[in-house]
């Protein structure tokens, strides 16, 4: 595995837990994935697919059952706490902590960080600026709009400057504004050689912005590459075509039912 | 690149492009961040400080929890000393009215009566004759009852003309006088004319004993005996104890109701506004954060506890008021060596509060269910308080183990001045260990896999769990037929109502129950009520369990009779009348046998087997000792019965039948109807046979059975 060139590699990821009351689930049952530096990678599928699952066990929120993972070169099960230094993760469920202004919320987690004073505080101002979050960098978080808070929690992902970013559903729940500055982000993010990995059901957003799409279906990755390539693949033009061959594909092989 | 370029496709261009987010392409080493090893210290404190930063924001909060009530004890006090006062003066003021039938005293006397009685400014005194009265008998008796005639022709006299009725009255024995003050205590003005009737009464008698004095023994009085009650109690001591009385509850309230704001917020609150997964994919240990947290949680607890306690007791301290009904009305002298060292006792106890306070709100998906829960914890914790409001519920070994209860009681026993130091260091040890559990679990609270998939539908679990709700609405069901029903029988005729209870009622309940669980799990009844033969071991296990079990019960007992003295009344039930020696089988068969078959039926058998099939084993062990406590009826047999029922159920689960239980059951009941025969006095043999009982069911387990999960 050349870590220089991947930034995110999976094998046979899988996750099972017991729950009290559903008993055994299996979540992931063997899933392969590779991200490479400076890549924008987005996992499609349905909900239960295990999309979340998955970038919980890349950010180290879970532990895999079983497979290993290695994120900027760190293993994610062995060294937990060096992997969420590479890492920047944020899900759609994010918030932020509604008594703290988001100049001292970027304060708090850069010293969760370990980072330095001085550069701390430089590095929040220069954040402050990037995301023109000045003019309400002094007020409380809970008097933010969306947008606002949005843009708040994108730099406090991005505040130690991670190689990977893993965004769970970063869109969901967000207005046009600001989801299409969360895209706006994404897509900036490929010029500073950040690998991103974004989760989402929008088909329209992994189709602009993804250089490569991975299809995700009951715990397994059905398919990766390229639009092109996923489109060579399944014989079709649209996304959302080729998204509803793989899926037949998958349910034929499993003996499933059409739905 | 972008393939997605070159294909047509549905794609909206943003109109805002929101300024400054493109920055220009860098060439990055992939591992460099700006991200590096924080020291455990650094992220402790920055964890604290925002936690505590939340907190004094949160103006509302702040107000509630430490403004108002530190403001709040001196206007209370003041308040109501100031309400005191004010009704003294009023009545004070208050024109009184004082009958007297002064005919069988000496007149000089009787002059002298109505001289002091006038001094009782504003008064006015009225002749009245009180024949009537005196002809009834009233006041021969230096009781100060009365009977419905007196109190009719006393009435009388006071409607027409007076707050309080002064009779005089010959007696034919020594004193030979006899003054009697007739008065209606429900109102204010009664209470004060008889107050200073008394005052008047009391001067005259000091008066008239000095004369006698005088004339008996000559010209020095001081020959005489001069009595009187000195409280050796030091003020310092006795405004101790009082205080050392209410202390405690008022401890324990205030620190929930303070730190469980702040329990709220760090746990349950930051869940639910989406920052607790946040903070777990920081590079900080969880167990930094918890602690952090757990320590904001404290400190906030503690700076309640100093807030409302120094202004409780500097309130007192000043005599800025009076607290009705606590014997604190004259103010307190403060001790600062004793409450220090009460303080130190009641950490560890402050400590443990704070750290299940943590662990409840932990729990809590959202602010709103954590609220739900405060409520229970709060009566859970003043409950081993309530002791330590007892004054004579001393402090042992045992009380000094239990959470809260012991370091109340040392509390109590601190600002008394009583201090055993070796019962003490006990306590503080003990209770350590309960906070050092508390933390320890606490420990595991911020596990990223619980935080995260703890987020199930309510909905499904519930629908999930019918086997055993269905179990509990029938235990609901026995305990409430037992309660209506069999009380009933059993009042109608002890024995044939117990019987009929336990065979005719207990029995058919759990055959329904049991006949339910088998039908949706596909069993027949008997393996829905557990009733497959047991091992030899375990059967021979539970007859040598059996003496240990009722002496411990014993104990138990004689203990909770000094917390909760059961009255004489709920005492011994007899069943038989005559010498019980003639009913022995009959006993056996009513008390030991019946119960051990009909209710092992109906507790182990069909409840338990339906508990177990959805429910993890502590927690249908728990439910199962809850109801087998509350089906006895009785407040003062609920903890006896609920550790009995939990030792059986959990020698069921092991043994995976419940022959076991029935046998220990029927045997131990059979102890307690044999005690009067002093059987439980061989004790060493005992233990041993208790070794050799948990040794059988620890080293043999059941025979499997389907479906115990």
């Amino acid at each position: 595995m050349n870590t220089t060139e991947s930034a995110i590699v999976a094998r046979g990821l899988a996750k099972s837990y017991v729950d009290p009351k559903r008993g055994r689930v299996d979540a992931l049952r063997g899933l392969d994935l590779e991200c490479k530096q400076g890549e924008i990678f987005g996992l499609l599928g349905p909900n239960g697919a295990g999309k979340t699952t998955t970038l919980r066990i890349l950010a180290t929120i879970l532990a895999p059952t079983a497979g290993s993972a290695m994120v900027a070169g760190v293993d994610v099960t062995k060294d937990p706490l060096e992997a969420r230094r590479r890492i920047g993760f944020l899900s759609g469920t994010t918030g932020l902590y509604p008594r703290l202004t988001p100049r001292e919320t970027l304060r708090y987690f850069g010293t969760l960080h370990g980072i330095e004073k001085e550069k701390l505080e430089a590095r929040v101002e220069e954040l402050i600026d990037t995301f023109s979050i000045r003019d309400y960098a002094d007020g409380r978080c809970e008097a933010l709009s969306t947008g606002q808070k949005q843009r708040v929690s994108i730099a406090r992902a991005v505040l130690h400057d991670p190689a990977v970013l893993i965004l769970d559903e970063p869109t969901t729940g967000l207005d046009i504004l600001a989801s299409s500055a969360m895209i706006e982000f994404i897509d900036a993010a490929r010029g500073r050689g950040t690998c991103v990995l974004f989760s989402t059901h929008v088909l329209s957003e992994a189709e602009r912005l993804c250089d490569r799409i991975g299809i995700i279906h009951r715990g397994t990755l059905l398919a990766s590459g390229t639009l092109d390539e996923l489109a060579q693949a399944t014989g079709k033009e649209w996304l959302e075509d080729i998204f509803l061959a793989l899926d037949r594909e998958a349910r034929a092989s499993n003996g499933v039912p059409e739905r | 690149m972008s393939d997605s370029e070159a294909r047509p496709g549905p794609r909206t261009k943003p109109r805002r492009r929101p300024p400054g987010l493109r920055a220009a392409p860098v060439a990055r080493d992939p591992a460099a961040t700006l991200s590096g090893r924080v020291a455990t210290k650094t992220a402790l404190w920055a964890v604290f400080r925002t936690e505590i930063l939340g907190l004094l924001r949160d103006r509302r909060a702040l107000f509630s929890a430490f403004v108002l009530p530190t403001l709040l004890y001196p206007f209370l006090f003041l308040s109501n000393s100031w309400l005191a006062k004010f009704s003294k003066d009023v009545l004070d003021a208050r024109h009184v009215r004082v009958a007297l039938d002064t005919r069988a005293m000496p007149p000089a006397e009787a002059s002298r009566l109505r001289d002091l009685l006038a001094d009782e400014k504003p008064i006015e005194l009225v002749d009245v004759d009180a024949t009537m009265l005196l002809a009834l008998g009233a006041g021969l008796e230096s009781g100060a009852t009365v009977t419905t005639a007196e109190r009719e022709h006393v009435e009388r006299l006071l409607e027409e003309r007076a707050d309080v009725l002064v009779v005089a009255r010959h007696l034919g024995f020594a004193p030979h006088l006899a003054l009697r003050t007739y008065f209606d205590g429900q109102t204010d003005i009664g209470n004060e004319a008889e107050r200073r009737s008394r005052r008047a009464i009391a001067k005259l008698r000091g008066e008239l004993q000095t004369q006698r004095v005088q004339d008996v023994l000559g010209e020095d009085p001081a020959r005489g005996l001069d009595a009187k009650a000195i409280d050796v109690a030091s003020e310092k001591e006795a405004s101790g104890a009082k205080l050392g009385q209410f202390l405690p509850l008022v401890l324990v309230f205030v620190l929930l109701a303070g730190a469980s704001y702040a329990a709220l917020a760090a746990f349950a609150g930051e869940r639910e506004s989406g920052t607790l997964e946040t903070l777990l994919v920081q590079p900080v240990h969880a167990t930094s954060i918890v602690t952090a947290k757990f320590l904001a949680v404290l400190a906030t607890g503690i700076v309640t506890i100093v807030l409302n306690a120094g202004s409780v007791l500097l309130s007192l301290h000043f005599g800025l008021g009076s607290m009705p009904g606590t014997g604190l009305e004259n103010g307190i002298i403060l001790d600062g060596v004793r409450l220090l060292f009460a303080a130190v006792l009641f950490l560890p106890a402050a400590v443990f509060l704070c750290a299940v306070l943590c662990l409840v709100c932990g729990r809590a998906r959202t602010f709103r269910e954590g609220q739900q829960l405060l409520l229970p914890l709060l009566f859970l914790s003043i409950l081993p308080v309530l002791p330590a409001t007892q004054g004579d519920v001393s402090l042992d070994a045992l009380l000094a183990a239990i959470p809260l209860c012991g370091p109340s009681l040392a509390l109590r026993d601190a600002l008394r001045g009583q201090v055993a130091l070796g019962l003490s260091a006990w306590m503080f040890v003990a209770q350590s260990a309960w906070a050092w559990w508390a933390l320890s679990r606490l420990a595991k609270l911020l596990d990223a896999e619980r935080v995260v998939q703890g987020v199930e539908n309510e909905a499904e679990t519930e629908a999930r769990n019918i086997q055993s709700r269905i179990a509990t609405r029938w235990a609901i069901v026995a305990v409430f037929a037992v309660y209506l029903v069999g009380a009933t029988l059993q009042k109608w005729n002890i024995v044939w109502g117990l019987a009929a209870t336990l065979w005719l009622l207990l029995l058919p309940l759990a055959l329904l129950s049991a006949r339910g669980t088998a039908r949706r799990a596909r069993e027949s009844i008997g393996e829905a009520l557990w009733i497959a033969p047991p091992r030899i071991v375990h059967a021979l296990g539970a007859v040598c369990l059996a003496p240990a079990l009722a002496l411990a019960a014993k104990v138990l007992f004689e203990w909770q009779q000094r917390v909760l003295p059961m009255p004489s009344t709920q005492g011994d039930i007899t069943l038989f009348q005559g010498d019980p020696g003639d009913h022995t089988w009959a006993m056996l068969a009513l008390v030991a046998l019946s119960p051990a078959i009909c209710e092992e039926l109906f507790f182990r058998g069909a409840l338990l087997s339906g508990l177990r099939r959805d429910l993890p084993a502590w927690r249908a062990v728990a439910i199962n000792a809850f109801f087998f406590g509350a089906v006895h009826m009785s407040i003062y047999r609920f903890l006896p019965t609920a550790i009995l029922g939990a030792v059986l159920a959990l020698l069921t689960l092991r043994a995976r039948t419940i022959w076991p239980a029935v046998i220990l059951h029927a045997s131990y009941n059979g102890l307690l109807v044999l005690e009067g025969e002093n059987v439980l006095a061989i004790r060493p043999v005992f233990a041993f046979a208790a070794v050799i009982g948990l040794a059988a069911f620890l080293f043999a387990r059941g025979r499997s059975v389907k479906n115990s999960v």
